[in-house]
């Protein structure tokens, strides 16, 4: 989609949105809307990166992004918060994005000129980056990180997308695999040990891991050999930890009882989030065809609540893509309608105990819904807001996917005042 | 931004003496609580907050993004008072400094006390409240403040 020039005089402006609501951060609206945007960075700023403090795009590669540049992979807030932004933004995005610019020596987020906010600086590479596994490998190959979390992907593929239309539109995971032409779908769990055991050797630095990965679908039963994968590597981990379970996520397909039953008792995994991705039965089956088809909707958040009975309220969240439910041709026409249809669907997951991670749809490049227009930032903030309302109100847990354990999905940076 | 001095840091590192933050909480509440590592650098007031879970880390969270004031109290050992207002300016929660304040957090604490955040807090006044100062200053001030019978002229007084 060409950029229209004239996209600011078609939708409020971040001031517009600040001062409309007056109960949510200014500082936060600001980091929504340049998840929403996209940020670039001037020289000056390319030049505040210290290479041996700081961890850049080049130094580990993410699967959301096929840009190594060299640029900060991401950004240090003043609240102590972090603005995850390492993923591809659209070139041509249908909006301008934000500059990060040095103005008197800071670090600062600007807009047509004007600054908007000071960072406090870039994200720090964790020791580990600096050493080889056994293989020669960087150990940055098989565990990446976020400042205070370790991010271990354990299936590079999704096999949702092995048949056409299955695969979730929204998502460049898989299409970005396989255009780098890779074919190891698992690395060996050796080089992930290694590269753990380094890690733990950073006192202070670590609070959290995640584990995630495409879906499998193989197996005896629908998703088994999945299940199987994780369960590997999370005693590995689990090797590594004196107490009963350690502060961890896995982020993966909805497993059935039998299955999360296995999960609980043969591991040390502390917290599931299964993604339910769209809050609409009709808008799910669209964008997520493969999920819709092999599990489906219902039999979704069904699975979700499941989750609940078996690791406890608290630990358990469920991520979305918020925006993409406004996806054409198939979403829905106007932001009032969504928010209308969504919300109460928001209400009956989150009544459940389960937070709603929902991450802001940027229309990623080689996803199939690339070169789409985002919705309006007064469309995900007051989403945002609603879901706080309810979180507030039904979610016992604020900690279990909040700013320090992910910090990518914004809506739950709100719980820190809880 | 007022001057921390140096009389102050000084008070500060004694180990007698009492520091007390007092923050908001969203709904306008006050909370106060006793903070042992408030200290000074630079010109900025410094505090450990060991648990994320703590309520004066949510007030703070809530008072740095609206941008609102907290209040602390100084006293010393010899029960000089200090007020100060100030503002949160950042909040520290990774990194290499994060991680040297946490090593030495451990060594004067234990191995399992963690640490959540390094706060900073910009001064912008700083009064010196303790009661012999404050009566001398409010009877220069505003001499129209006292009860009558401590001025009143007594038989001893000429004597």
């Amino acid at each position: 989609m060409a950029r229209d020039k004239e996209w600011r005089k078609k939708e409020p402006s971040l001031k517009d949105v600040q001062a409309k609501y007056t109960d949510l951060p200014k500082s936060w609206i600001l980091k929504a809307d340049i998840q929403r945007r996209g940020l670039t960075y001037t020289k000056a700023a390319v030049d505040k990166i210290d290479p041996n403090i700081h961890v850049v795009n080049s130094d580990a590669g993410s699967g959301f992004r096929n840009n190594l540049d060299y640029v900060p992979e991401g950004l240090i807030w003043k609240d102590g918060s972090y603005l995850v932004a390492n993923f591809d933004f659209d070139e041509n995005s249908a909006r301008d994005p934000y500059v990060i610019d040095v103005v008197d020596d800071k670090i600062v987020i600007t807009d047509e000129g004007e600054i908007f906010d000071e960072v406090l600086g870039y994200w720090e590479k964790p020791d580990f980056y600096n050493k080889r596994a056994s293989n020669g490998e960087p150990l940055s190959k098989y565990i990446t990180s976020r400042p205070q979390r370790l991010d271990i992907s354990v299936n590079k593929y999704c096999h949702f997308w092995d048949k056409p239309g299955d695969g979730c539109k929204y998502c460049p995971l898989t299409p970005t695999y396989k255009c780098s032409g890779a074919t190891e779908e698992q690395y060996e769990h050796k080089y992930i040990r290694e590269a753990f055991a380094e890690a733990l050797k950073q006192k202070g630095r670590f609070t959290h891991v995640m584990l995630t990965g495409g879906s499998i679908l193989s197996g005896k039963e629908l998703l088994d050999d999945e299940l199987e994968s994780y369960i590997a590597i999370l005693k590995i981990l689990g090797e590594f930890f004196t107490t009963d379970r350690f502060p961890s996520q896995l982020i993966a397909t909805a497993f059935n009882e039998r299955q999360l039953e296995r999960l609980k008792n043969e591991t040390k995994l502390m917290t599931y989030t299964p993604d339910i991705e769209v809050l609409n039965s009709e808008k799910f089956d669209w964008i997520c065809h493969g999920k819709s088809r092999e599990i489906g909707y219902e039999e979704w958040k069904r699975r979700i609540y499941k989750a609940v009975d078996v690791f406890g309220k608290g630990n358990v969240s469920s991520g979305m893509v918020l925006g993409v439910e406004l996806a054409t041709p198939n979403g829905f026409t106007s932001e009032d309608e969504a928010f209308n249809v969504i919300i109460p669907e928001a209400e009956e997951i989150i009544s459940h105990g389960v937070a709603l991670a929902a991450n802001i749809w940027r229309p990623a490049p080689k996803s199939i819904l690339q070169g789409q227009k985002s919705a309006s930032l007064d469309y995900f903030v007051r989403v945002y807001r609603e879901f706080d309302r309810l979180q507030r109100k039904y979610c016992p847990n604020p900690y279990t996917d909040d700013f320090r354990r992910c910090g990518a999905h914004i809506g739950l940076d709100l719980m820190r005042t809880y | 931004m007022v001057k921390i001095n140096d009389e102050l840091k000084q008070i500060l590192d004694e180990p007698d003496t009492l520091k007390v933050l007092a923050v908001n909480n969203r709904e306008g509440v006050p909370h106060v609580v006793f903070k042992g590592t408030l200290h000074a650098e630079d010109n900025q007031f410094v505090f450990y907050d060991l648990l994320q879970s703590s309520e004066i880390n949510k007030n703070l969270v809530n008072t740095i993004w609206f941008e609102k004031k907290l209040a602390i109290n100084i006293l010393s050992k010899d029960r000089r008072s200090f007020h100060i207002v100030g503002t949160p300016v950042k909040s520290v929660t990774a990194g290499k400094y994060f991680e040297s304040v946490y090593e030495n957090i451990q060594e004067r604490f234990g191995r399992d006390t963690d640490l959540n955040a390094i706060w900073y807090i910009e001064p912008e006044q700083i009064q010196e409240v303790s009661f012999a100062y404050r009566q001398a200053e409010q009877r220069e001030k505003f001499p129209i403040l006292a009860h009558l019978d401590q001025i009143t002229r007594r038989d001893d007084d000429d004597e």
